[in-house]
């Protein structure tokens, strides 16, 4: 059965949306060529989950008749169920798709996916705008720019008054700009690590005696991030919760490998809690208004601020700010940490939108095995 | 294990309760300037997904390939400002007071955004005297440095001939017409096609030159009531992993038709970390 784009992009968005609650890893391009594309069209005949991927068994059909067996990888089937897409009701095993494929560097037919594209319907483009438009005074960064986006819909309040934050929050927003294309030939990792790099418009001030060493951690190799080491991604590099489960007392944050427990209820803050060394902080959390604020402290100086080298030492504290307008969650963090920065820094903000399946739910990550080191070809690749 | 991230590109609308953004302009509004569009992607590094802007319809196709070429437009829908900061060594020659200084080191960082420009000049004047100095400037303010970020001395007077100097490469000169959006002319001389812009943000007027590969190969900046020039020849892309931004290995910088600079450039990386915080001092002596 032929899928219509709708469906497609609803995997695409999907899939953006998770991105960000895996652990962070190294690229394919060990395995595969990702600065090529091909389109593939054939039967799905099976969707195999080999954590943490999908394999994509797909025939195809030449122009002899001769059908041909391909192995595709992909995102795990956590993955997809997080995004909302029900293998079993989405997906038909004999259904037909066309698969954008990054080829095996070997050859194969084994080969890593892409996009996954169905076939019928069309997105009709936004209409478009006539009346005149002039820049704003200043330059303003992609995202703040994103930031500035305002939800239809009402904010639910719990029983105390305050907004209700609980739901599962993802990412993946409705392109502006109309229907979407097949991405641009003869990219895929140069596209995301120079995107990843040209949108951090928004950096930490650190103490000058530490310039070379934030780039010197940019500059090496993968394995220097933590996270690709398989430790803990850690606050606030993991950002905003991915389900916020909310309660008078308390408000239990999560993402994948890590659950924080945010006590609201008015406690001290106990002086030890700073001595800790832990990865996601000891929260203490408070409403200002409809903003709810968790300040953390207790942080290990193993974890990084962002992907770029962004390190930190043990006397970090972090202020979380989270506000929820409608189905659209606005997480921005301050880091303090007067060892290293040369004055806080507050990160952009990033917007999460409410995932509107009553049903959704969020599962275990997959276990981090590293075993990828050996294969990547250029082990300087980073972003 | 390997990143299992998966498209980097915005899909389809979707229908939705949130007024995610506005409406999009697919047409150029009347005034040559249109409301900026947002794509997001995702990201690997636990950071979850990122927003860049989406090409401005009011762009000229010939900007956008130009963009493309050097490794500034990036992704569908595309994003034509994936360049925001730069470092590059170089070795060669800057004038002086009088002849020129020789470069035995010189490092340039270069923030398009802010904008700013740190100059890292180590050599020998043409007196013979040691060169080692560090000019700065941010935005509308300009001062030395004793070491990279620190030892601050007000230079405000350098300001107006520092701050064109970004516009002397590929990506500043591109970000002028990127940003001038309608209001960029496409021509021709003398058998090249020509882009003229000038950003809102700066008011220099920027004149590109592409050779057949739609790269800029010479550029000329009217700004401070000089006129700035620069060619660009033997554009490489193994300075860095794969990331497919491009800069050229041959830097000659002119200022009203006289000799500014001639660079060789030996080391260059693109989006590196580089901030240019102002000194308090220069703020305070400043004002």
């Amino acid at each position: 059965m032929i899928k219509n784009i709708l469906l497609a992009a609803t995997m695409l968005l999907s899939i953006l949306g998770l991105s960000f609650s895996l652990s962070a890893h190294h690229s394919a391009a060990a395995q595969f060529d990702v600065t090529q594309e091909f389109v593939l069209t054939g039967v799905l005949t099976e969707l195999q989950e080999v954590n943490p991927h999908s394999i994509w068994h797909v025939d195809v059909k030449g122009e002899d008749g001769k059908v041909t067996s391909w192995k595709l990888e992909g995102v795990s089937p956590n993955g997809l169920r997080r995004m909302g897409l029900s293998i079993k009701n989405d997906l038909k095993i004999g259904g037909t798709y066309s698969f954008t494929c990054a080829p095996s560097r070997d050859g194969s037919k084994y080969v890593f996916l892409a996009i996954v594209i169905g076939a019928a319907g069309r997105v009709t483009p936004a209409s478009p705008q006539t009346t005149s438009y002039q820049p704003p005074a200043k330059r303003v960064s992609p995202a703040a720019g994103f930031a500035r986006q305002k939800s239809s819909l009402p904010t639910p309040r719990a029983a105390e008054g305050h907004p209700d934050l609980t739901g599962i929050w993802t990412g993946g927003f409705p392109s502006p700009a109309g229907p979407y294309t097949v991405r641009r030939m003869g990219t895929f990792e140069p596209d995301q690590a120079t995107m990843q790099r040209g949108a951090a418009w928004n950096k930490p001030i650190y103490k000058p005696e530490y310039w070379e060493k934030v780039r010197s951690l940019d500059f090496s190799k993968v394995d220097v991030d933590p996270v690709f080491r398989c430790l803990p991604v850690g606050v606030p590099r993991q950002t905003a919760p991915a389900k916020i489960v909310q309660t008078p007392k308390e408000l239990v944050f999560y993402n994948a490998g890590s659950t924080r427990f945010v006590p609201v209820d008015g406690r001290e803050r106990d002086p030890q809690d700073a001595d800790y060394n832990t990865w996601s902080g000891i929260p203490l959390g408070h409403w200002e208004g409809d903003t709810l604020v968790v300040e953390s402290v207790g942080f290990t100086d193993q974890s990084w601020i962002q992907w770029q080298g962004y390190f930190h030492s043990d006397e970090m504290k972090v202020t979380e700010r989270l506000r929820r307008d409608g189905d659209l969650l606005f997480y921005t963090f301050t880091i303090d940490d007067p060892v290293v920065l040369a004055e806080p820094w507050t990160s952009d903000t990033y917007v999460r939108r409410l995932n509107p399946n009553p049903k959704a739910r969020l599962d275990e990550a997959p276990p981090c095995i590293e075993q990828d080191l050996n294969s990547i070809v250029d082990k300087y690749y980073r972003g | 294990m390997r990143q299992v991230l998966l498209a980097s590109v915005v899909a389809l609308l979707v229908g939705a309760g949130a007024e995610a953004q506005q409406p999009a302009a697919l047409v150029c509004p009347p005034g040559g300037y249109a409301p900026p569009m947002y794509g997001v992607f995702g990201q690997n590094g636990g950071g979850g997904q990122v927003s860049y802007e989406i090409a401005s319809p009011c762009i000229p196709k010939e900007v956008r390939d130009a963009a493309e070429a050097i490794g500034m437009g990036r992704n569908k829908p595309l994003g034509v400002k994936n360049v925001i900061t730069i470092m590059f060594s170089a070795e060669g020659t800057l004038a002086g007071q009088g002849s020129a200084d020789k470069l035995s080191k010189a490092d340039f960082h270069i923030n398009y955004v802010v904008p700013a420009m740190r100059m890292f000049l180590n050599g020998t004047r043409a007196d013979g005297k040691p060169l080692a100095e560090i000019r700065v400037f941010a935005d509308t303010w300009a001062w030395n440095e004793a070491k990279e970020g620190t030892g601050a001395t007000p230079a405000m007077a350098a300001l107006a001939e520092r701050a064109p100097l970004i516009k002397l490469t590929p990506f500043g000169a591109l970000w002028s017409i990127i940003e001038a959006e309608g209001h960029a002319k496409v021509g021709t001389l003398a058998g090249k096609m020509t882009l003229t812009g000038t950003s809102p943000y700066d008011g220099m007027e920027v004149t590109l030159a592409l050779d057949n590969k739609q790269r800029p190969e010479s550029v000329t900046v009217k700004a401070n009531g000089h006129v700035y020039g620069a060619t660009f020849a033997d554009y490489r892309d193994n300075w860095e992993p794969a990331y497919l931004v491009i800069f050229p290995s041959e830097i000659h910088w002119t200022k009203d038709n006289r000799p500014l600079a001639d660079l060789k450039v030996t080391a260059f990386k693109s989006n590196p970390y580089v901030v240019f915080p102002v000194p308090e001092a220069v703020r305070q002596k400043s004002n």
